[in-house]
């Protein structure tokens, strides 16, 4: 016979996380199963180190099954999952900053075996940006969020946002040119 | 200054960035973290009630426990002097406040059970 966690892979989100809301593990697995992909490419776009970055998504997993009651529309999780992340992410710079280790992006844990070029290029690219100015540049091109949503996720200014966005891409494009950059092949 | 095919450029090698991550070991290690935490919170719980009920009781178990000395002697002092003989010993079930209150409360009890009553035999 089956279960109704048997199910669970075919539900739709929103019934997930009603089912989460209510303490159901087995439906939160399942939405941890879905999300974690997202999270994960966004933690390791802002931090360059993959290890760190499993953590870290760990970390806003347990922060969103401690708090998923407090979500009132079920819509909006995806949006808020975003902003969990970003609290995470940016309560580790703060550590970081307080333990005076500010700017130590070494990304040890990088070269993994299924990361491609492409992907090792752009992180350290990434890494080589300030801390704001790469949460920035990610959360606009690697989570396609207006700058406007940007400053409300990060509680920057809007001008601050653009100017972030605007020097982090300038800079992005030169260091991956110097990387030798594959892209650059296909554009010329 | 940015040019559109550089953004493109851009947005194209973050488009390929993103990998499917999917990962089932992680996804059990976030649910075993998310139950550690469960019986974390929980024994933290128990450890902060006992400590409290503790603390409770060290500072009003004493004052709490002569009060109701106090309330059991006043409640236990006879309605009517009726001396030592029998006739005292026979009656002292009921011949102190206590019956007294007991008796108030069901003839007030029966009073109230009566009117509520009347009022719907009509």
């Amino acid at each position: 016979m089956q279960k109704a966690q048997d199910y669970y892979p075919d539900c739709p989100e929103a019934f997930l996380i009603s089912l989460a809301r209510t303490g159901d593990r087995k439906a939160f697995a399942e939405l941890v199963q879905r999300r974690q992909s997202q999270v994960r490419n966004l933690m390791r776009r802002c931090c360059n180190d993959y290890t760190l970055a499993d953590d870290l998504t760990q970390q806003v997993f347990l922060k969103v099954w401690l708090s998923i009651r407090k979500l009132r529309k079920a819509s909006a999780f995806g949006g808020w999952l975003k902003r969990v992340a970003v609290t995470v992410w940016l309560q580790h710079i703060r550590k970081k900053d307080a333990l005076g280790e500010a700017g130590e992006m070494s990304g040890s844990e990088l070269a993994k075996s299924d990361t491609t070029g492409m992907i090792l290029d752009l992180d350290r690219a990434l890494v080589k940006l300030p801390n704001p100015v790469r949460l920035c540049v990610v959360l606009s091109y690697n989570e396609g969020m207006s700058h406007r949503e940007v400053a409300e996720l990060t509680g920057l200014p809007l001008g601050t946002v653009k100017t972030h966005i605007r020097n982090g891409a300038h800079q992005l494009q030169e260091l991956l040119s110097a990387y030798g950059d594959p892209s650059e092949a296909e554009s010329s | 200054m940015i040019t559109n095919n550089q953004d493109q450029i851009l947005q194209s090698a973050f488009a390929e960035a993103r990998q499917d991550l999917d990962d089932k070991a992680l996804t059990a290690s976030i649910i075993a973290k998310t139950r550690k935490l469960f019986y974390l919170l929980a024994g933290g719980a128990v450890a902060v009630a006992i400590l409290l009920l503790t603390g409770t009781w060290l500072i009003f178990g004493l004052p709490l426990l002569e009060f109701a000395v106090l309330i059991s002697q006043f409640m236990t002092m006879a309605l009517f002097d009726l001396g030592e003989g029998w006739l005292a010993l026979a009656l002292m079930p009921i011949n102190n406040i206590a019956s007294l209150v007991v008796i108030s409360a069901k003839a007030i009890h029966l009073g109230w059970k009566k009117l509520i009553g009347g009022s719907f035999t009509h």
